[in-house]
């Protein structure tokens, strides 16, 4: 059987900022695919990948790029990955052209060609200072900067929020196309589930600075369906296929954590796939303790 | 590290557009008073001051002095000013896309001092070209005295601009504001430190002279002593590049 070769791993990491704690965080990301990192707004996405990156100290826990570990030489290992964070970064008064120079002279593998390419794909000015770009055109110069130095793993902190839906389709593609080489890996955080439905084939699901849930993607939205009952059959559904329950006056909304026993145990009732959006709303109800005991209540 | 460095210089290449326009207006004031000086009305009010006032030939060859050592201060101090690199990046976050390069925290530290020194030997090359000019005009300052000059002002804003730097990756991102002021500060407070006695005299009023005798103690070392000030700004430079490593290696929240 061929090994699974991990791109990321990351044992037991913890950051404590006092407000907020990234507490003992484990999971990793095998060569070639696309995990999607969902959590909401402060969840922790950025902390573990400005984690990832070395940009930030840990308190404690063990990060492996590449097979890696990051203390050794994390600069070297930058080399091989591609950064988009949510803000641009570059300051407004420089060019698609002066950010090149500035590149080419940053990796040792910038493909000036390529660069310029993107830039044209994306139908970007090269000489307009960037603080002029809307939003969507600033994300799309980081996404041309970090693809044209052929890194290895793509590392992208929320790319795709506040992008109309026809750029975001266009970059989604870019991504699609960027993976299909078997050595491309990448890591997209995200809060828009939808994205990481049709890109993603690992999910790791954070809330409140601890890793939730992950695996296959694949298989998480197969295993997880939402039942749908009346309020007083809550009671009658076993504890341990719950996840949480939404109760309002029209019913209960049930995601149970097994799709398929839940089917055999109650035959009576409707139980529908669940999308990631809907996984995301009851883990995080469940993490803040709206389960359905307590809705009864 | 070029690319960081290219970084810095677009950064400042509107300011250099600036200071251009001072520079160029120094040169020429400086220029202007020394033909006044020779010839115009400089030298008639001098010559009247000398006159009037029982002063003698020193005296007043030590106020043109003065002037000639602002004139050369202007394009060293012009050029010292790099303050603006850390709002620039914290205004850009670009501390997030500096570590996300393949450059070590030692790299990324020394390419802020490498900025500041390339923009100080601007200042110098600026310096000696007003240096050959005016020392073909006047014999208020020597040629040699105009190089000692140099050295000491470049030794000077080499300690300024270290001192900057480094305490701009103490403060952090958020204490930019303060970043220029702290270096005049620790300045002020070593002089006043070193010179407290002559200081204390002169408040007091058992020496009158006392800040005549400082003026002259301090122009001794800039025209005769700049070495010392050069070891002084080697040993600061060091000194604040291993300490800027050390914290931003802690902080890392700097670009």
């Amino acid at each position: 059987m061929e090994e699974i070769t991990n791109v990321i791993e990351i044992k037991g990491v913890t950051k404590d900022y006092g407000d907020f704690k990234l507490d003992n965080i484990s999971f990793a990301v095998p060569e070639g695919s696309v995990c999607g990192f969902i959590g909401q707004n402060g969840a922790g996405k950025t902390t573990t990948i400005r984690i990832i990156l070395d940009a930030i100290n840990r308190d404690s826990g063990e990060v492996y790029v590449f097979g890696k570990s990051i203390d050794k030489d994390s600069a070297a290992l930058r080399e091989d990955i591609g950064v988009v964070f949510d803000e641009m970064g570059f300051h407004d008064f420089l060019t698609a052209r002066q950010i090149n120079t500035i590149m080419k002279n940053v990796y040792k593998n910038w493909n000036e060609e390529k660069y310029f390419e993107y830039l044209k794909y994306f139908s970007l000015p090269t000489k307009k200072a960037c603080g002029s770009f809307s939003r969507g055109m600033r994300m799309k110069l980081q996404i041309a900067a970090a693809l044209s130095h052929e890194a290895k793993l793509l590392i992208m902190d929320e790319p795709t929020s506040g992008l109309d839906p026809v750029v975001r389709n266009e970059v989604l593609q870019i991504f699609r196309e960027y993976v299909v080489k078997e050595d491309h890996t990448i890591l997209l955080s995200s809060h828009i589930t939808g994205d990481l439905e049709k890109l993603a084939d690992e999910v790791v699901f954070i809330d409140g600075g601890k890793i939730v849930l992950q695996g296959n993607k694949d298989e998480i939205l197969e295993k997880h369906g939402i039942l749908r009952c009346k309020k007083d059959e809550l009671g009658t559904i076993s504890e341990s296929l719950i996840v949480s329950a939404d109760i309002s006056s029209l019913g209960a909304e049930v995601l149970v954590n097994d799709r398929k026993a839940a089917g055999k145990l109650y035959p009576d009732m409707v139980i529908e796939p669940a999308g990631l959006d809907e996984i995301m709303i009851h883990y995080v109800n469940q993490t803040k303790g709206f389960n359905a005991a307590e809705r009864q209540d | 590290m070029r690319g960081l460095l290219i970084k810095d210089f677009f950064c400042l290449k509107k300011q250099l557009i600036n200071y251009g326009f001072i520079i160029v207006g120094v040169i020429v004031i400086s220029v202007m008073f020394i033909l006044s000086y020779n010839f115009g009305n400089v030298h008639a009010g001098f010559v009247e001051i000398m006159e009037s006032e029982q002063n003698n030939e020193t005296d007043v060859m030590l106020i043109a002095r003065s002037a000639m050592l602002i004139f050369m201060l202007m394009p060293l101090a012009c050029m010292a000013d790099v303050v603006n690199l850390f709002t620039d990046d914290e205004k850009a976050s670009f501390y997030n896309v500096a570590a996300s390069f393949p450059l070590s925290i030692g790299k990324r530290v020394a390419c802020r001092f490498i900025t500041g020194y390339l923009f100080i030997a601007i200042g110098v090359a600026i310096d000696i070209i007003m240096t050959v000019i005016l020392s073909f005009m006047t014999d208020i300052i020597s040629l040699g005295m105009f190089c000692n000059v140099i050295i000491s002002f470049a030794s000077l804003m080499l300690m300024y601009i270290s001192i900057c730097i480094f305490s701009a990756y103490l403060l952090g991102n958020k204490g930019t504001t303060y970043i220029a002021v702290i270096p005049l500060l620790i300045g002020v407070v070593v002089y006043v430190a070193a010179n407290f006695a002559k200081l204390n005299d002169f408040i007091t009023g058992v020496n009158d002279g006392a800040l005549l005798e400082l003026y002259e103690q301090a122009t001794e070392f800039i025209f005769h002593k700049s070495y010392i000030l050069f070891i002084a700004a080697i040993i600061i430079s060091g000194v604040s590049y291993l300490a800027a490593v050390y914290i931003a290696g802690r902080k890392r929240e700097v670009a």
